[in-house]
């Protein structure tokens, strides 16, 4: 039978807009929470911090940062597992961008992009498979085409992506400043928001230099609702990273494999 | 899930390097789901198409509205469309991001991974894989490396088809079609086996294999398998599909 394309997909983005706002340290999680009815709208003291994280990562010209990723996939029997991935980033705009996805089960990604080439390889259990594919100018086009025509998705794109400040107002539906919770030590300020399809949480330094450390996202909507979580521990804003960071050599045992674009309409799943 | 994997064509196909195989690895679970990516924006938002549509990556129409339409039918209703998806999975074969919930295509178009140990087969001394009557190549298809289907590769010989084929005759040579392949008769002393060759542009047939796609290019829909692109033309006398030119070739782009 013939199956008609379809297939959506995006890539993402997100965040806010706000205004500073001198917050008190003596309100608690509960107090935010239950002092009126449910939140209609976002706070801006929720908003704030966001914006002033976005700001920060979209005007750094250069920046790496490594997360430990844990993620839910729901079986389908039913049963919800969770695995675990450490993903890396480096960045150096307007055109360069490395990422690597390394696996609780020793599965590797390495993603290359040099300002004219997309390159993808794969290492598992001795095979190295590689692709190639033409790709956008710069790095700001690239998270788009990579994820809707190939569906590779780039690590921490939310974050890095220079219109994330314009982007996510719009589907946010509530947003709370939960507290200042710290994360492994360091003082943060703990923020919620819902949106349509999800709710996210996110933990953002209050010192210098303003970043997050942590990052959740419930799919409220899915069944079982599934979470994604990462905890950051190595956002850096270097002063260079050399070129060769961002090239791809290949190796004697690595193997090209052509890339099938998706369907022009959007992305599966 | 679909996916145009006669893409392959458009200059992918001619450095082509079949990667040896995986033997079947029928993991009892998946570790992919929607929260794997760990995005903000729901899966089934559209992204904007690039402003060059003339750039190497060619043209990015918006996904259609039309609530007729079969791709956005199904995802208005998940529900229906996974009742759909469990009876399509079938013969042991796990489609490609069959996970239970996706809300997408589910077709025999591209696997992660095979639940057949595939026959290596050598043509022109490269090695192509076979798992029963479909033919795979190693590909790269929404974000992992896995397995598209296509045709029989150009040059196979055979001395028996997997099934009865359609007679075409196109100019003055004759070709017998099966499952998207055209072959022809050769001779090999006494014998007289088929022969894969390049689907002939013109030529008309009455079906197109399972795995074939529809895909749009400048505004005109046509029907993809592998490295050959068909039209439709269901009101016509005869038969309903047309050989055409590989809309995607730089030559075509005007």
């Amino acid at each position: 039978m013939l199956a008609r394309q379809s297939l959506r997909f995006a890539l993402t983005l997100f965040l806010v807009w706000a205004v500073p706002v001198e917050r008190s340290m003596a309100a608690s999680a509960s107090d935010t929470l239950s002092a009126s009815a449910p939140p209609s709208a976002v706070d801006d003291q929720a908003l704030a911090p966001l914006r002033r994280m976005l700001e920060s990562l979209a005007n750094a010209r250069a920046l790496s940062a490594r997360g430990r990723v844990t993620y839910d996939v729901v079986q389908e029997c039913g049963q919800k597992l969770q695995f675990a991935e450490t993903r890396t980033v480096a960045l150096r705009r307007p055109d360069r961008l490395r990422a690597t996805i390394i696996r609780d089960d020793g599965h590797e990604r390495h993603i290359y992009y040099d300002g004219s080439t997309l390159t993808v390889l794969d290492v598992d259990r001795g095979e190295r498979l590689y692709t190639r594919v033409t790709a956008p100018p710069t790095v700001e086009d690239l998270l788009p085409f990579a994820a809707a025509r190939y569906g590779i998705d780039m690590p921490f794109a939310d974050f890095v992506m220079p219109d994330a400040v314009d982007r996510v107002p719009a589907a946010l539906e509530t947003g709370s400043w939960i507290g200042a919770h710290a994360v492994a030590g360091e003082p943060a300020d703990h923020l919620a928001f819902r949106q349509a399809e999800l709710d996210w949480q996110i933990w953002i330094a209050r010192d210098e230099p303003i970043r997050p450390l942590k990052f959740v996202v419930t799919y409220k909507r899915l069944p079982a609702a599934p979470q994604f979580s990462v905890t950051f521990d190595a956002w850096q804003a270097p002063e260079g990273l050399p070129d060769a960071t961002f090239v791809f050599t290949t190796a004697e045992a690595d193997i090209e494999v052509p890339a099938v674009p998706n369907p022009p309409s959007g992305r599966a799943q | 899930m679909i996916r145009p994997v006669g893409l392959l064509v458009a200059g992918f196909v001619a450095g082509t390097v079949f990667a040896g195989f995986a033997a079947p690895s029928p993991e009892p679970f998946t570790r992919e789901g929607p929260a794997a990516r760990g995005s903000l924006t729901p899966d089934d938002t559209p992204i904007s198409p690039p402003v060059d549509g003339g750039e190497p990556y060619d043209v990015w129409p918006p996904p259609s509205e039309d609530p007729q339409d079969p791709a956005v039918a199904e995802v208005e209703d998940p529900d229906s469309r996974r009742e759909e998806l469990a009876s399509r999975d079938p013969d042991g074969w796990r489609s490609w991001r069959s996970h239970w919930y996706h809300r997408h295509h589910s077709d025999q178009a591209a696997f992660r991974r095979l639940h057949c140990q595939p026959e290596r087969v050598f043509v022109a001394d490269a090695l192509h894989l076979r798992c029963g009557g479909l033919w795979l190549a190693r590909a790269f298809v929404d974000g992992a490396f896995g397995y598209g289907v296509v045709g029989a590769p150009e040059g196979y010989v055979t001395h028996a088809l997997d099934g009865p084929c359609e007679p075409v005759r196109l100019d003055t040579t004759a070709y017998c079609y099966l499952d998207g392949v055209f072959y022809v008769t050769v001779v090999r002393g006494t014998a007289r086996p088929h022969q894969v060759v390049a689907a002939p542009v013109g030529a008309r047939v009455s079906s197109v294999p399972d795995a074939t796609v529809f895909i749009s290019h400048r505004g005109v829909e046509y029907l993809q398998f592998d490295r050959t692109f068909f039209d439709e033309d269901p009101a016509g006398g005869g038969p309903r599909y047309r050989v055409v030119d590989n809309p995607f070739l730089p030559s075509d782009r005007g």
